[in-house]
């Protein structure tokens, strides 16, 4: 079945879904600039911007928070148009018909967020501009999935595992995935997103002018705070048990590493934000350096904060799909396991 | 995705200003669903968007003095009429402040096609110092210190003398170059015109805020207990024939409390205009020069540290420790913890006469009608408790350090030890006002001066100043 499907499949879709992937995450990155700037409301208008069409707006005569968001909407529309691309590469060379489906809920999903940015800027509204920054990430996350359903090595896997089962077993570990290898990740890549939207909430509240602004602020830090202790241990004991099990060896280490990352970028961030806290300079003295709104470091640690978040739950998502993938494989040559949710994603 | 469209559905269908009922029956494949979403989201959105802000009343001096709800109202009404809103604030001619500079810091934060930034202090400030200026933005729970109370007036790091409002020159200071130590960024990057907004808009909340205080003590001192007197000024009686108490607030008819409210605003706005005059200006001989020699600089120093260490003189140390690390007293407070550790421990003993009253059996009429008031005065207080933060001391700085937040520059040390700073323990060895002479001469602060700023480079036990007697026979 692979292999006739693999005799099929063009090679187009694999590397439209990698440049849409790597055009959408520098649109992440500069939409958490667009935050950390306050440049939402560089325009009062969307899809008009000071009654331009979009495309010949003069970016680079632009400065300021105009520079900054008629960035951000040039990426989106990178983006849409390599979706676009990407589309018409599936059904001119992808054989699987989920596939191409998942390629139209793309195109959905990225007119669905530029939409929703517009609406953010047309309403002037900061709870849209939460929600805004919740779905793009989670685009991110679908381009990515299209990056790994699409490559040669999703359809050769059962070569991997075929490999893997003759390969020696290391201590008590399989070298195979198992089911709770699966729901560890699928709980990883839930709790991963779930922090991403408590951050968002924490950045977006800040600046919001209701009463109950503090308390859902306040609320939101101790469970960002709680939520990444979780985060950590899971995307820790998910890599290792990937890494080990040969399940995608090299997108395990480097998840290892990110999460190291982003637990110092998430207290820079705090740092370069708000300071030291009381308790924190109780123990460690007074934060010593003078922080610049919207200065280059600023936006670089929160921007990149959020970033290497939307990275994560990424990463994430790709490895749930692999590891679903060789259980599904498993389960179709042993019929004995149930393994409902693995079979449905392989 | 079914459940939450339902719950939506719902949601929507409860309010009738949204006709959302066709929804029910569309198709969510098809491909028109995607912008319908979108609309849905958006009109989720706009149904229940937030009313604009408002500014707050402070309600911890409202409670203080008791201030009935009709007279807050009242108050809040009075003040909108000579403030305006957060979203259209209004420069009454006498406050000396642009109406214009006004408009570009406050409402929401946007551009305009020009590429001018509007909305200056929700874009940058109102997170930390909250809408109406009491310090109280979402994050400020976090931040260490408090972020500042702009409605009383009082402002920390400032080159004039204490009582006086600060210049505008030291607001920008402060706002170009943040408060080093803590959450205030510098804002080195807007334009001048922004920063000069901002200022602008800080003056006004502060101005606003003094204003609502003297209302509130005009009220109690001249309003709530007066009889009530009808146009004629005949005494208004209740059904039972007694007199009515508590003038209503209301300058637009009543030419005598005109004429209190202008001169209140006079009160506050006069220091506000007045501080460019209050600016502490040391005799120009007596500045140090830059480029003195290191002998000078630590003999300057080594004067400045018996200062420092002199009970009589400077005592610093007092404070900051006889190691300089802020380690000396720690159990004082600012002037706005202080206010509220009173507010907290008046409620305190309220709350235990309210106890003791209450075993009590043979109590009068009267008694119980004043128990009853106390009781709910006690619910009421107990309520403005709640919304305070922990209440923190007013923690020395550790001078080895080198972090000074009001600015490193020697002028700035020097107006922090001349004046001290306002609101904080911290006391002023200068004079109070030009030409009074203080604890301290001007050369001896800046004696002090050059200590502080010899600190962080000098070795906490400190070398030995006499040398061992051996030592010094062998030398002779």
């Amino acid at each position: 079945m692979s292999q006739f499907v693999a005799d099929q499949r063009s090679a187009w879709p694999h590397r439209w879904a990698w440049l849409l992937a790597c055009a959408t995450f520098p649109l992440i990155w500069w939409g958490g600039f667009v935050t950390v700037t306050g440049s939402g409301m560089a325009f009062v208008d969307w899809l008009m911007p000071d009654g331009y069409f979009m495309p010949l707006f003069p970016w680079f005569q632009s400065s300021g928070g105009k520079f900054v968001e008629h960035g951000h909407r040039l990426l989106g529309m990178l983006s849409g148009l390599l979706t676009i691309a990407l589309l018409v590469s599936l059904y001119k060379g992808e054989p699987r018909r989920w596939v191409r489906r998942f390629g139209v809920g793309l195109l959905l999903g990225v007119i669905f967020q530029g939409v929703l940015g517009g609406l953010r800027v047309n309403l002037d509204e900061r709870v849209i501009a939460l929600i805004h920054g919740c779905t793009g990430p989670l685009f991110f996350a679908a381009c990515a999935a299209m990056v790994a359903v699409t490559s040669p090595r999703w359809l050769n896997s059962p070569a991997i595992l075929a490999g893997a089962a003759d390969r020696p077993r290391m201590g008590r570990l399989s070298k195979t995935a198992e089911p709770r290898l699966l729901r560890l990740a699928i709980l990883t890549t839930v709790l991963a997103y779930l922090q991403l939207v408590i951050g968002a909430v924490v950045r977006h509240s800040a600046l919001m002018t209701a009463d109950q602004a503090g308390a859902v602020f306040q609320i939101a830090v101790y469970f960002h705070v709680l939520v990444a202790l979780a985060v950590f241990a899971h995307v820790l004991m998910l890599a290792h048990k990937c890494f080990w099990r040969g399940v995608a060896p090299l997108m395990s280490a480097s998840l290892a590493l990110l999460i190291v990352a982003q637990i110092f970028l998430g207290l820079s961030t705090w740092l370069v934000k708000y300071g030291m806290p009381e308790w924190a300079v109780a123990t460690f003295g007074e934060w010593p350096y003078r922080n610049t709104d919207s200065g280059l470091i600023q936006a670089t640690i929160i921007a990149g904060h959020g970033a290497v978040g939307s990275l994560i739950v990424a990463l994430c998502t790709v490895l749930t799909l692999k590891v679903g993938r060789q259980l599904g494989l498993q389960s179709s040559t042993r019929p004995a396991v149930k393994q409902t949710i693995a079979g449905a994603i392989a | 995705m079914l459940p939450v469209w339902k719950w939506v559905l719902a949601r929507r269908f409860s309010l009738a200003e949204c006709q959302w009922h066709t929804l029910g029956n569309m198709n969510l494949r098809s491909p028109s669903s995607l912008g319908i979403i979108a609309a849905l989201v958006a009109a989720l959105v706009g149904c229940e968007q937030a009313p604009p802000p408002q500014f707050h009343l402070n309600e911890m001096r409202m409670v203080e003095n008791e201030t009935p709800a009709d007279y807050q109202q009242e108050i809040a009404d009075v003040l909108g009429a000579m403030f305006g809103t957060p979203d259209q604030p209004f420069a009454f001619p006498e406050s000396g402040l642009t109406q214009t500079r006004l408009t570009l810091a406050a409402g929401a934060a946007y551009n305009d096609t020009e590429g001018v930034s509007h909305g200056l202090y929700r874009r940058h400030c109102v997170h930390c110092h909250g809408i109406t200026g009491d310090g109280r933005g979402p994050t400020a729970r976090f931040l260490n210190p408090y972020p500042r109370d702009y409605r009383s007036g009082v402002f920390k790091f400032k080159t004039t003398f204490a009582a006086a409002k600060p210049t505008d020159e030291d607001l920008k200071r402060i706002m170009h170059n943040g408060a080093p130590g803590t959450a205030m960024p510098s804002f080195s990057l807007l334009p001048n015109s922004e920063v000069e907004s901002l200022v602008e808009y800080v003056k006004y909340l502060a101005m606003r805020g003094e204003m609502e205080q003297r209302l509130n003590q005009y009220v109690y001192d001249e309003l709530a207990d007066a009889d009530r007197v009808d146009e004629k000024g005949n005494p208004v009686l209740d059904e039972n024939g007694a007199p009515l108490k508590g003038i209503r607030l209301n300058p637009a008819a009543n030419a005598g409390q005109q004429e209190a409210v202008k001169g209140m605003m006079a009160e506050v706005v006069a220091p506000w205009n007045e501080a460019k005059d209050q600016v502490i200006a040391p005799t120009e001989e007596q500045i140090p020069k830059d480029n003195r020699p290191a002998e000078e600089i630590a003999a300057s120093a080594k004067k400045g540290r018996d200062l420092f260490f002199s009970p009589q003189k400077g005592n610093c140390f007092s404070c900051h420790g006889p190691t300089a690390l802020g380690d000396g007293q720690q159990n004082d407070f600012d002037v706005w913890t202080k206010e509220q550790k009173a507010f907290l421990d008046k409620t305190e003993q309220l709350k235990q006469s309210v106890a003791e009253r209450d075993e009590q059996k043979d109590l009068s009429d009267d008694d119980k009608t004043a128990l009853e008031r106390d009781r709910r005065l006690v619910s009421e207080r107990e309520d403005v408790i709640k919304t305070f933060y922990p209440l923190r001391n007013a923690i020395p700085r550790n001078l080895r350090k080198g972090i000074y937040r009001g600015g490193r520059r020697r002028i700035d040390i020097f107006a922090r030890i001349h004046q001290g700073i306002p609101g904080m323990p911290m006391p002023g060895v200068g004079g109070s006002g030009p030409g009074v002479q203080g604890t301290l001469t001007e050369a001896e602060i800046w004696n002090i001066v050059d200590y502080v700023l010899s600190l962080p480079y000098e070795a906490i036990s400190g070398p030995q100043t006499a040398l061992p007697e051996n030592v010094a026979e062998v030398t002779k």
